[in-house]
């Protein structure tokens, strides 16, 4: 089985190059300055020092990083096979924004003052509740000219919402913090952040890969697919479920980092033939992949703030997505 | 195999679509739904399929269909859609494989079973040319004997086919009608939503006409086909030639 | 400090900077219905405007998180800063900022309200400057004199001299002061070493967490503002990697933002406290010196009280 070798040989390459970012990740800080610089002095408290960033500064930015980037692209194919849309996308189908004010409305509560644990509580139910209103208004008829106007609604709304929640918030910086929960970054996250969303991830990714095989059964439709043995309202449950656990987690974290589960897939569908199934794991590694790489890019400039991860993320995906609008048009006129 | 339907009721949107329909089919045959539009074969072919909810019971050798799991029923009945297709420019061969699903155990890898089950349903529908073609490069004659493949590939002992041949060239239907011939002659039953009525005559053993929400004539096609059923249900006067190759030529509206 | 400037302006829907611009003429009689509609103008006015004369003045100015006399200004009409709101006070003057919102500005200059307008102080000098422009738009002139004598003298007990201990001021938003902001200058007047070195117009760089302990600073004096309200850019103080540096290896001070938002004669305070930080860890280092040869302060800090108690 020749197909097989090919998938091993993807998932591999995919492997290694998220490892390989990883791994530069963690070695290579801001402006390119390299790790071994850091270990280079002499002193025990200076080793400890860079230890300490080591372990508490860089392993939870690239964890994150892997985390994050995994769930988008693995969250993107799954919703673009359940959807049957090469356009859905959690960031464009308004599941990170519902994850974003359903964070929000918890952090500026003060919720979150009994545990942090009730943000990433509050992103999952905000990013539920906003794929299932989509799927009210849109999941049966998986025309895109529906799926994406009920897109523009629910991110609207959501955004909009977000927006007046940080405004009627007491914190003193709502403009500022607007663009944290709107677009995504890494900098300076820390192990804690990571224990508390990997649990959520985890399920989340469970029930979106359980959905595999009737995603691929999906792809002649739902009838089709419910007689072939695949309960819809099951398939649905499972991957609006998984879907909102894994991203309301990264989202309540890292904030909102679009595109990544538009483009992700897309590059892997035709070396994988297409089919849904098993775009599921290089979509997670890809994905992963590039918001490592994305996240090394932020780092080049020296001097201001670093720039947002969801800002390099938006420029690679918005471009993309015109691209793919163009070609689905050309495609099915 | 012994599909049985009995008194079964169907509404579609609040509507009643089914009245009471009853029938019962034994072992290998074709069998032919026919009937004008809207009087309720789809629906009755969903509703066997287990897609909508009805009241009434459909049993094959004496198991009612709505107790049984999923799986189970998609083992035991393969279901083509009335213009069905791939959303995704899949490759002809991954498709066909995709009626084996219902097959495969839980992170499992298709079977030589499977395999040779596959390589069956390409053959008998004919598409080994197209095999690792895009599926949507396919004409629509070629794409749906891919699709009909895929619901070979099943190897289910009750298949159900809505409008197979519609929108297809005289050459395509026939290819269709006769693999779904060969496939009940291999001891299955086809169920198949026909509109074209020479082609139901000359390939189907049995008809069933459907007329507002019930059975009309129930029986071999030259039994079904008469004058007076075609008017009272079609509402057409037609030239039917019997014999050895008959048909149906549909000549004038009746009033 | 700017950053914060900024931020107080965004809050109030002001985003746009204006020129400073000279005190209008100081009328014969002095104002006696005076409204102020900027934070940073509140402050001045409070210490400098005769009793009943301010007739309103900016909500931040009334609101104990953001500033250092909410107190005396609580029986004080609020505005929004919006020319509603300043016209029902009849005023004879308006206090502003000089980045107040250009739009408002012309039309008070267009109504013929006479205008004073404070600027964005980065030194010891712009912040007298800025008591002699209201002093003077008020006819307070002496009052004026005296507020930059307790300024002065104030600045003066908390002057410490020498090679004192590196220290960085980090702010939630992950900002460091430069040593030309008025931070800066606080820190260096108070005999610490700035381990920030770059100097920009804004008056702050952006080190990240690891870069701020790349960096090594024996105090980390963090600029916290509103400690109670939950916001991402306090979440940033918090990270583990940031507070075990912190308990092992630095000195640490709270310098509340109320006291150095706004460049006002309060920035005296945070001096006080950074001049009783470096006394602390001068102390220190000379009983530790005998014992260590290296200074990792390990496990102590700068006496509770000096930051965290109070608000």
């Amino acid at each position: 089985m020749k197909r097989h070798i090919d998938a091993w040989a993807v998932n591999l390459s995919l492997a290694a190059l998220a490892a390989l970012l990883f791994a530069a990740s963690i070695y290579v800080g801001r402006g390119g300055e390299l790790l071994a610089d850091k270990f280079e002095t002499i002193s025990a408290v200076d080793r400890d020092i860079a230890w300490l960033i080591l372990t508490e500064v860089r392993l939870p930015r690239a964890l994150l990083g892997l985390l994050v980037g995994a769930t988008l692209g693995l969250t993107g194919a799954g919703l673009q096979g359940l959807l049957r849309n090469p356009l859905a996308e959690p960031g464009l189908i308004g599941a990170s924004g519902g994850a974003a004010l359903g964070a929000v409305l918890v952090f500026y509560s003060g919720l979150a003052a009994g545990t942090a644990m009730f943000v990433p509580i509050g992103g999952v139910i905000g990013a539920v509740a906003a794929l299932a209103v989509l799927y009210l208004l849109a999941g049966r008829g998986p025309s895109v000219v529906t799926i994406m106007l009920a897109c523009v609604a629910v991110s609207g709304c959501t955004g909009a919402l977000t927006s007046l929640a940080l405004n009627l918030s007491p914190s003193p910086y709502a403009a500022l913090e607007i663009v944290f929960w709107m677009l995504g970054s890494l900098t300076d996250r820390s192990m804690t952040q990571v224990w508390f969303v990997l649990p959520f991830m985890g399920v989340g990714w469970l029930l979106v890969a359980s959905t595999w095989r009737a995603l691929d059964a999906l792809s002649l439709g739902e009838d089709t697919a419910a007689t072939l043995g695949f309960s819809m309202r099951s398939v649905t449950a499972r991957a609006i479920l998984g879907t909102g656990l894994a991203v309301g987690a990264a989202v309540s974290v890292t904030g909102v980092v679009g595109f990544v589960g538009l483009v992700v897939p897309h590059l892997m569908r035709p070396l994988v033939g297409q089919r849904p199934a098993s775009l599921l794991l290089p979509s997670a590694l890809g994905g992963a992949a590039l918001v490592l790489a994305a996240d090394l890019f932020v780092r080049i400039p020296v001097n201001g703030p670093e720039l947002k991860l969801g800002v390099v993320t938006s420029l690679i995906g918005a471009p993309f997505f015109l691209w793919l609008i163009l070609r689905t048009r050309r495609e099915a006129p | 195999m012994r599909l049985a339907v009995e008194n079964l009721h169907a509404s579609l949107g609040g509507a009643r679509v089914l009245r009471g329909v009853s029938l019962a089919a034994d072992g290998a045959q074709f069998v032919g739904l026919i009937g004008p539009n809207g009087v309720g074969k789809t629906t009755l072919v969903r509703a066997v399929a287990g897609l909508i909810p009805f009241e009434g019971v459909v049993t094959l050798d004496g198991a009612p269909v709505s107790a049984m799991s999923a799986r189970a029923r998609a083992r035991a009945i393969s279901y083509l859609a009335q213009g069905e297709g791939s959303h995704w420019p899949l490759e002809v061969s991954r498709l066909v494989a995709l009626g084996r699903l219902p097959h495969l155990e839980p992170f499992h890898r298709a079977s030589a079973e499977d395999e040779a089950a596959i390589e069956r349903a390409i053959s008998l529908a004919g598409v080994h040319e197209f095999l690792g073609r895009d599926v949507l490069t396919l004409s629509g004659g070629e794409r749906s004997r891919v699709l009909l493949a895929r619901a070979l590939a099943v190897e289910a002992p009750l298949m159900l086919v809505d409008e197979p041949v519609s929108a297809l060239d005289p050459y395509h239907q026939l290819r269709i009608m006769e693999v779904l011939r060969a496939y009940a002659d291999e001891g299955r039953m086809v169920v198949a939503v026909l509109h074209d009525l020479t082609l139901a005559a000359r390939h189907c053993d049995r008809l069933i006409l459907l007329d507002d929400g019930k059975i009309k004539a129930d029986g071999p096609p030259a039994d079904v086909l008469t004058p007076q059923n075609l008017r009272e249900t079609y509402r057409i006067e037609a030239l039917i030639g019997e014999g050895s190759e008959p048909f149906v030529l549909p000549i004038r509206r009746a009033e | 400090m700017r950053g914060f400037a900024v931020c107080v302006a965004l809050l109030s829907g002001l985003v746009l900077p204006a020129h400073a611009e000279a005190p209008q003429r100081p009328p014969e009689r002095p104002p006696e219905r005076i409204v102020s509609i900027n934070l940073c103008s509140d402050i001045l006015a409070a210490d400098l405007a005769a009793p009943g004369t301010l007739k309103s003045v900016f909500r931040l100015g009334r609101d104990p998180g953001d500033s250092p006399v909410a107190h005396r200004l609580q029986h004080i009409p609020p505005n929004d800063g919006r020319l509603e709101d300043i016209l029902p006070f009849a005023p004879d003057l308006v206090l502003a900022h000089e980045w107040s919102s250009p739009f408002t500005l012309d039309l008070i200059r267009r109504i013929g309200i006479p205008l004073a307008t404070v600027k964005d102080a980065r030194s010891f000098a712009d912040i007298r400057e800025n008591i002699r422009t209201v002093a003077a738009a008020l006819g307070r002139e002496e009052r004026g004199e005296t507020v930059i004598a307790e300024f002065d003298a104030a600045m003066e007990a908390a002057r410490r001299e020498g090679e004192g201990p590196t220290a960085i001021l980090y702010q939630d938003l992950g900002s460091a002061a430069t040593p030309n902001s008025i931070l800066g200058r606080i820190l260096s007047h108070t005999g610490f070493r700035n381990v920030v070195t770059a100097e920009n117009e804004v008056g702050l760089v952006y080190p990240g967490i690891e870069d701020v302990i790349a960096l090594r600073p024996e105090l980390l004096a963090l600029g916290v503002y509103r400690p109670d309200a939950p916001s991402q850019a306090k979440a940033l103080l918090e990270h583990p990697a940031l507070r075990l540096y912190r308990e092992r290896y630095a000195s640490e001070v709270h310098l509340p933002a109320r006291d150095w938002t706004c460049s006002t004669r309060f920035v005296a305070g945070i001096a006080a406290r950074l001049a009783a930080a470096h006394d602390a860890m001068t102390d220190e280092r000379r009983e530790q010196h005998s014992l260590l040869t290296l200074p990792p302060w390990e496990g102590q800090t700068v006496e509770d009280g000096l930051g965290r108690g109070r608000r």
